[in-house]
C-alpha cells in the first residue's frame, strides 16, 4: 500500500477509486505514524501523538533556525553517533562515541572504587549496585601486597589512555599523609615498562609509601581506592 | 496551501469543492510529517515514518509529563537554547547540553597522556598541542600547550604518572598559580616522597572547567 498525496486526482476521478485511494492514505497514515509515535488512534487517547521512541538513520546535517537545537545521526567514521546541532545552523558536536556519551572529547571507559584487599564496593540501602564501570575484577597481582590488577570488562581501543588514580588510607589521616608506612599513595606499577603495565585490558595498580616501597596488603585492608579511566574520542 | 481539518466543512458541500480541499489536506500531511520524519510515501518503505533528525524548537514553558514519560526539549537557559529533559510527573528539568557540549557540571578541556621519560612522546591528546621538557633551578618542569586557549584559569586538574621505580606524585609545579596555570598552559612536575624531580615514564594529565 503506498500513500497518495494526490487524492482525489481531480473531480471527474470515480467515487470507487478516490475511495479506496483515501482508505488507503489513512492506513498509511496510522501505520507510519506508529513508527515512532503513538498512532491517531491508539486505545489510550492521551497517548496519541506523543513519542513511543526515535529512530535516527544517518542523515547529513540539518538546518537549524535562530531558536532550536537539532538531534541527528551521522556516520563517523564507519559508526553510527547521535549529534546535536546548535542555533542557526551553528557549531555540530558529537554526543556519543563508541556507544559512550562523549564529554566535550573524553569518554568514561572504566572506573571501579575497591577496598585494600581488592573488593569492589557496593552502594548501601535495599538495592546495592556495585562500584565499577566496566571492570569485570580486582585482584591481587603480589600474594600479600598492596599491588592490584584491574581488569576491564570489555578490552579499551588503546592503551593511551587516561588515568585518575586515588586511594586513601585510614592510617594515613591519621598519622599524616606522608607517614612512610601508609603513604596511601595508589599509582601505576612502577619497576616495570609502559607496556607491561598499562594495557588495554587491564592496568596495573601498587600502593606505595612515600619512599617508593610497595605496601603490604594488610596495611591497606581499611583503604579504599578509586579509579577512573578516560579515552580521548 | 493550508491544511484545513473542518474538510468538509459540511454534508451539503459540493463535490467540486471539496475535492481540491480534500487533496491539499492529504499533500500537507504528507510535506509537513515530512519535515523532520521521512514522508509517507518515501521511496524507501522501510524508512517511512521514522525521524531524519529532531528538531527543538525552544518551548517558553516546561511541557508537563505523566508519570511514565520523560520529555526532552529545548528551553532558553542563560540567553541559549540548549536542550533539556524533564522527570516524570512535572519532576525535575535537567539540563543536557551547555554551550556545545553535554552537561555534566564539568566538562573537559584538554587531556594527554604520555611516554618517555625525558622527551615526552604523546600517546592520545584533546586540545594539547605540544608537552615540553625543560630543567629550571633543579625541578623538571613540563609544560602542556594547549591547541586552543581555556575560557579561564579556573580549572580542576588531575596529573598522574609512574615512574621506573618508586613512589611518583605529580602535582602542579611549584611556584605561583599565575606563573604555573593560565588559559593557555599549565606546567607540572612529578616528584618522589622525598620531593625530589621524577621523571615519569608514563603520565596521564585531564584539566577540566566548570560548565
Amino acid at each position: 500500500m503506498t500513500y497518495d498525496p494526490n487524492t482525489p486526482a481531480n473531480i471527474n476521478e470515480y467515487r470507487t477509486v478516490w475511495q479506496r485511494k483515501m482508505r488507503n492514505n489513512f492506513v498509511a497514515i496510522k501505520d507510519y505514524q506508529q513508527v515512532d509515535h503513538y498512532e491517531p488512534d491508539f486505545e489510550e487517547s492521551d497517548l496519541r501523538g506523543k513519542h513511543r521512541k526515535l529512530s535516527l538513520p544517518a542523515v547529513a546535517d540539518p538546518t537549524t533556525a535562530s531558536d532550536e537545537q537539532a538531534l541527528y545521526q551521522k556516520d563517523v567514521s564507519g559508526t553510527k553517533q547521535l549529534h546535536a546541532r546548535n542555533v542557526s545552523s551553528g557549531a555540530i558536536y558529537q554526543l556519543t562515541a563508541t556507544n559512550k556519551l562523549n564529554q566535550n572529547g573524553l569518554t568514561l571507559s572504566a572506573a571501579v572504587v575497591f577496598d585494600g584487599n581488592g573488593n569492589i564496593l557496593s552502594t548501601t540501602g535495599n538495592s546495592p549496585k556495585q562500584l565499577a564501570y566496566n571492570v569485570a575484577s580486582v585482584t591481587i597481582a603480589t600474594a600479600d601486597k598492596a599491588h592490584y590488577l584491574i581488569t576491564f570488562s570489555t578490552v579499551l581501543a588503546t592503551d593511551d589512555y587516561l588515568w585518575i588514580t586515588q586511594g586513601h588510607n585510614i592510617g594515613a589521616f591519621n598519622t599524616g599523609f606522608f607517614n612512610p608506612a601508609r603513604a596511601g599513595l595508589l599509582q601505576v606499577s612502577p619497576n616495570s615498562t609502559y607496556t607491561d603495565v598499562v594495557k588495554t585490558g587491564s592496568l596495573s595498580l601498587q600502593a606505595l609509601s612515600s619512599t617508593g616501597v610497595l605496601l603490604d596488603q594488610d596495611t591497606m585492608k581499611q583503604a579504599r581506592l578509586s579509579v577512573e579511566i578516560y579515552e580521548v574520542v | 496551501m493550508t491544511y484545513d481539518p473542518n474538510t468538509p466543512a459540511n454534508a451539503q458541500e459540493n463535490i467540486d469543492v471539496s475535492q481540491p480541499k480534500v487533496t491539499t489536506n492529504f499533500q500537507q500531511l504528507n510535506t509537513l510529517f515530512a519535515i523532520d520524519h521521512y514522508a509517507y510515501n518515501d521511496s524507501t518503505a522501510s524508512l517511512r515514518g521514522k525521524h531524519k533528525a529532531v528538531r527543538l524548537v525552544e518551548q517558553a514553558a516546561d511541557p508537563s509529563t505523566a508519570a511514565d514519560e520523560l520529555a526532552v526539549y529545548s528551553k532558553e537557559i542563560s540567553g541559549a537554547t540548549e536542550i533539556v529533559w524533564r522527570a516524570p510527573s512535572d519532576g525535575t528539568v535537567y539540563q543536557m547540553t551547555s554551550a556545545g557540549a553535554l552537561f555534566t557540571g564539568i566538562k573537559p578541556v584538554a587531556a594527554v597522556n604520555w611516554q618517555d621519560a625525558n622527551l615526552p612522546t604523546l600517546g592520545s591528546q584533546l586540545n594539547v598541542a605540544s608537552v615540553s621538557l625543560a630543567t629550571v633551578s633543579g625541578r623538571e618542569i613540563y609544560t602542556i600547550t594547549f591547541t586552543s586557549a581555556l575560557s579561564t584559569a579556573n580549572i580542576f586538574w588531575s596529573v598522574q604518572g609512574f615512574a621506573s621505580s618508586g613512589a611518583c606524585y605529580g602535582r602542579v609545579a611549584q611556584g605561583s598559580y599565575a606563573t604555573r596555570v593560565n588559559t593557555s598552559q599549565i606546567q607540572v612536575e612529578f616528584v618522589d616522597g622525598s620531593n625530589n624531580p621524577v621523571n615519569p615514564i608514563g603520565a596521564s594529565v585531564v584539566i577540566w572547567e566548570a560548565q
